[in-house]
Parts: C-alpha cells; structure tokens; sequence
C-alpha cells in the first residue's frame, strides 16, 4: 500500500481537480438552478478532507523513507498545487457576470 | 544510481499504473475528452455572459434613444370636463337666540364626459434610428381625431342643467408622450379654435402615468345649445415600440397606415380582419369598437377614471435581433464542441494517432472563439454575414491544425466538410421557428447513425 501512496497521491490530486473544475463549469455554464451551490460545497469539504488525509500520510512516508523524500515532495506539490486553483475558481465564481440570471 | 543496479523490468506500468491506463486506455481517452469538453464549458459560460451584457448594453443605448425621441404613444381623449356645482348645508343652533342657523356651502366638481363618436387617422412613419453599434425602431405619427359630443344631460346623475357652469367648460386629452408632440395642438370645436395647455400631474411618482393637456374655455352657447358638438384636432407625436388609443367615444373607430413591415396588433381589440394588410412595405389596418364591447359608461364624476386595461392599438415590433440569434447559436456550442471532439477522438481510435489533450483544447477554444467572432462581427454587419466570416475562419483554422497534427490530408477534409456541415445545420435550426425541433432532431438522429456506423468496428476491449 505504501509503495503506491505517490501513485495514490497523485490520482487523489488529479481526481480532485477533475471534480472542481467540472462543478465550476457546470456551475458557470447552467447556474444554480441545476448545481446547488451547497452541493459544489460538500463535493469540495469532502475533497479537502482526503486530500488532507493522504498529505499527512506522505508527510509521514516521507520522514520515515529518507530516500523516497524526493518523489513524496514531487506529489505533496502536485497535491498542494490544487489550493492555488481552488482560489482561482472561488475568485472566477464571486466575478462571474451573472448577466443571464440578470435577464 | 542505487535503482539502475537493481533490474526491475515492469517497474514503470507497475508503478504508475493509473496513468499508464489513462494514456492507453480507450475508457480513458474517452473520459480525458469528456473533461475537457466540461471544460470548455467555462469559455462558453463567459461568452453567454458576454452576449448577454452587450444585449442589456444594447437594451440600455435602445431605451436611451426612446426617452429622446419620446415614448409610448397612448392617447385618452378627448373628454369634455364640465364644472358643476353641488350645495351641502349646515345647520347650528344659537342657544342665545334659540334657533338654528343654516349655512349653506357651494362647491365646485368636474363631471367628465366622453364623446359620442371618436375617429382616429393614424399615418405612422417608421424608421431607424442608430447611435454608435445600435439602432432603435423610432417613428412619427400624424394622428387626427374627429367626432362629437351630444349636449350634455347630467340629470341622470343627480345633476340639475342650471348647476352647469357652460362657460368654465374644456376639453381634455390624456397622453402618455408628452415630450414626442411636435405641432402646437389646436382643437377645432364647432367653428371656434382653442389651445392646449399641459396642465402639473402630481401623480409623478408613477412610472405609467398619463399627462393631461387642456384647452382654453370652450364657448357657453355651443355646450349649452341643443345641438351636437363636432370637434376635430390633429396631433403629431414621435414616438417608439407601440401607439395605443383609449376606446372613449360610444363609436370609437381608427385606421392606421405605416411603412412598417412587422406590426404588432395588441390590446383587448383586433382590427378588422377582412381590410387588414400587410406587406414588407407596411401595412393598414382599421378597427371599430362599440359602446357594448366595453365596460365602462359615457359619463363619470370627479375624476377621470384609468381606462388603460381597454387600450389597443399597435406595437411596432423590433424583430429578432443579433444578439438574440448569437445567443441561441451559442447555446448550441455544447453540442458543437462535443461532437468535433467526437469526430477527432473516432480518427484518433480507428487511426492510432496520437492527439495530446493539449490538442484538444487548442481545438475546443477554437470553437469557442466563433462565437466571440460572432458576436463582434455582427455588431457591424449582419448576422449571416458575421456568421460566414466567423465559420470560414474557426473551420479554416481547425482544418489546417487538424492537417499538422494528423498529417493526413483525407482526414483534414473529413474534419472541415463535417464542420461546415455542422455549423451549416446549426444555423438552419437558428433560422428555423417552426420546424427547429423536427430539423433538430433528424439532423441528430443523422449524425447518431453516422457514429454508429463509423464506430462499428472499434475494438472497446482495449482497456
């Protein structure tokens, strides 16, 4: 289980980023009415708590595996990576011009 | 150093397992194209967003250049305002006289009177109006009114003819466009002429509300006489979207020619059916409405009564706009996208050419951009012709990428003929009202017996 953890980390990472932009372009594109808001929210909770799960345990890999310290920040990276464009999304959604709403 | 030692001859699928099913597997590819097509979704939110704000910017310049020129056009008149008095007394004892001392108070009160008859010419000119990118529909209407009054009999409401003051009689005319009238207004009465004059409306709170002009004095001895009061006035308004008449007289006729072409008829009356024409050089059309098609009698006291729900009348309409049409265009960019990426992902199946995703974004975003084009270019022309332009250009650039990257001229072709059908079909279901949804869904059922006949051959098991 531990040699995969990288493997795990990185698909971890991938699928989270899959599932928040695909709730931010379905939320964009059809509005509310067909992604509620409170469900992007738990979608992205939930994402954050196993994303949260798996770092600590690579941190932890880490410590104790001098020589795979390398590749475990590889993928602690790839994984932090995600925050960055959390806040793009988060910053998209508060600008978005709601314009056909507005119609 | 340490690892290459040691020989480990699977280690790579072994260890990056997942990605190596997500770079080899047709389930993959399939799942990676539709991320990407979700993807494309944020552009295409943006360019909703973006058609819509240029409409309301649209809507805002359109609304702007109408408060100019001047409203609607509603017209409730003319009425005949008569003063009369009416008496209340007031008794009070005197208890150092002992007796009662009765005081007796005038007041003043309007009784309005509609005419027996109103007719109304209308000639309508209609014609554009632009400022910078936009272009509102404005017209002028000359409108004359004609008809009579019969001597008016209060006796019916409580009202003695002696009460009547004759000589501090007017007539009024309610409008809703004060600002478009564009002659001095002279009401012709019998053989005498009389002047407008726009009386304070305190009701100015109210968006909807009717300003009141009202003539000078009209002459005792024609009221007062029994004969009928003929009365002609002509007014001529500029005005935008829509002219609505009040039906006031107990015969209330109009006729209406204009040079517009796509009229609107509105309002609780129809014009006559078997006289109405319309053609692409305008139309005519007459209506007639009787004292018994509506509910509401000739005479009314102290205040004039808002007859609006009994309006008709014409709306000038602006037909669909561009803006309009490129909005419905791009909500079909869902399907546009999603079926090139179709195309490109069945090439890439039944081929093995690679197409990185990188690719496929490139192409997606150049789908996106026709609609930007679209959008921009219909602003300074016309909407089919922002439409070649747009769709030469994205399926140009399309098919000359597509050559680079499949370096294969047959499928470049393939691509750009089915592109140019697709955006073809796309406009044919714009253009279409009625049949959209029968075209639609032939063409859908057309390109879903395409893919599955293309598609019979695939081998899916390679997972």
């Amino acid at each position: 289980m531990l040699n995969n953890i990288h493997e795990f980390g990185q698909a971890i990472a991938l699928i989270s980023f899959v599932i928040g932009t695909s709730l931010l372009s379905l939320y964009l594109y059809f509005g509310e009415g067909f992604l509620a808001i409170e469900f992007a929210f738990a979608c992205i909770l939930i994402m954050v708590i196993v994303n949260l799960i798996i770092f600590i345990m690579l941190i932890g890999y880490g410590i104790f595996n001098p020589s795979q310290r390398i590749q475990v920040i590889k993928t602690c990276f790839m994984m932090l990576l995600n925050i960055p464009i959390a806040i793009l999304y988060m910053y998209m959604i508060i600008t978005f011009p709601y314009y056909n709403i507005l119609i | 150093m340490e690892q290459s030692n040691t020989p480990q001859p699977n280690r790579q699928p072994q260890t990056n397992k997942f990605f190596y099913w997500l770079k080899n597997s047709i389930t993959a590819r399939m799942l990676m194209v539709g991320f990407l097509i979700i993807v494309l979704l944020i552009p295409l939110s943006y360019i909703n967003s973006l058609i819509n704000e240029r409409a309301l910017r649209q809507a805002d310049v359109v609304k702007e250049i109408n408060e100019k020129w001047g409203n609607n056009v509603v017209v409730y008149g003319p009425i005949l305002k008569l003063p009369y008095k009416t008496y209340s007394e007031t008794k009070t004892y005197n208890e150092k006289t002992k007796t009662y001392f009765k005081e007796t108070e005038t007041h003043i009160n309007y009784a309005y009177i509609f005419p027996e008859s109103l007719h109304t010419d209308a000639n309508v000119d209609s014609k554009p109006l632009k400022r910078g990118n936009f272009e509102s529909a404005v017209f002028t209407t000359v409108m004359d009114f004609s008809g009579e009054f019969i001597p008016a009999n209060l006796d019916a409401k409580g009202i003695k003819t002696e009460d009547i003051i004759w000589d501090k009689a007017s007539i009024i005319i309610k409008t809703s466009n004060l600002k478009g009238i564009r002659s001095e207004m002279v009401l012709k009465m019998n053989a005498e002429e009389y002047s407008f004059q726009s009386n304070y409306n305190n009701n100015s709170n109210s968006h909807n509300r009717l300003d009141i002009l009202e003539s000078s004095f009209i002459k005792a001895e024609d009221l007062s006489d029994d004969h009928n009061d003929t009365f002609n006035i002509q007014i001529v308004f500029n005005g935008t979207e829509q002219i609505d008449l009040i039906p006031i007289g107990k015969t209330t006729t109009m006729k209406m020619i204009s040079n517009w072409a796509d009229p609107s008829f509105i309002g609780n009356y129809l014009p006559n059916d078997e006289t109405k024409e319309i053609s692409k050089d305008g139309f005519k059309a007459d209506w007639k409405v009787l004292h018994i098609n509506r509910a509401f009698s000739q005479q009314h006291l102290n205040n004039i009564p808002d007859l609006r729900e009994f309006a008709f009348g014409t709306k000038f309409m602006v037909m669909v706009d561009e803006y309009q049409k490129s909005e419905r265009s791009a909500k079909y960019g869902f399907l546009v996208i999603a079926l090139t990426f179709l195309i490109f992902f069945l090439i890439q199946t039944m081929s093995k050419i690679q197409i990185h995703p990188f690719q496929y974004l490139m192409i997606g975003l150049a789908l996106t951009m026709f609609y930007t084009l679209l959008v921009s270019i219909s602003e300074h022309s016309n909407f089919l012709n922002a439409y070649l332009v747009a769709g030469i250009a994205v399926v140009a650039l399309i098919t000359l990428y597509s050559r680079s990257i499949l370096k294969s001229n047959k499928f470049s072709v393939l691509i750009g003929t089915s592109l140019t059908a697709l955006y073809a079909f796309i406009y044919v279901i714009i253009q279409l009202e009625n049949y959209a949804l029968l075209v639609g869904s032939i063409g859908l059922f057309i390109i879903l017996a395409i893919v599955m006949f293309v598609s019979r051959k695939i081998d899916w098991s390679n997972d």
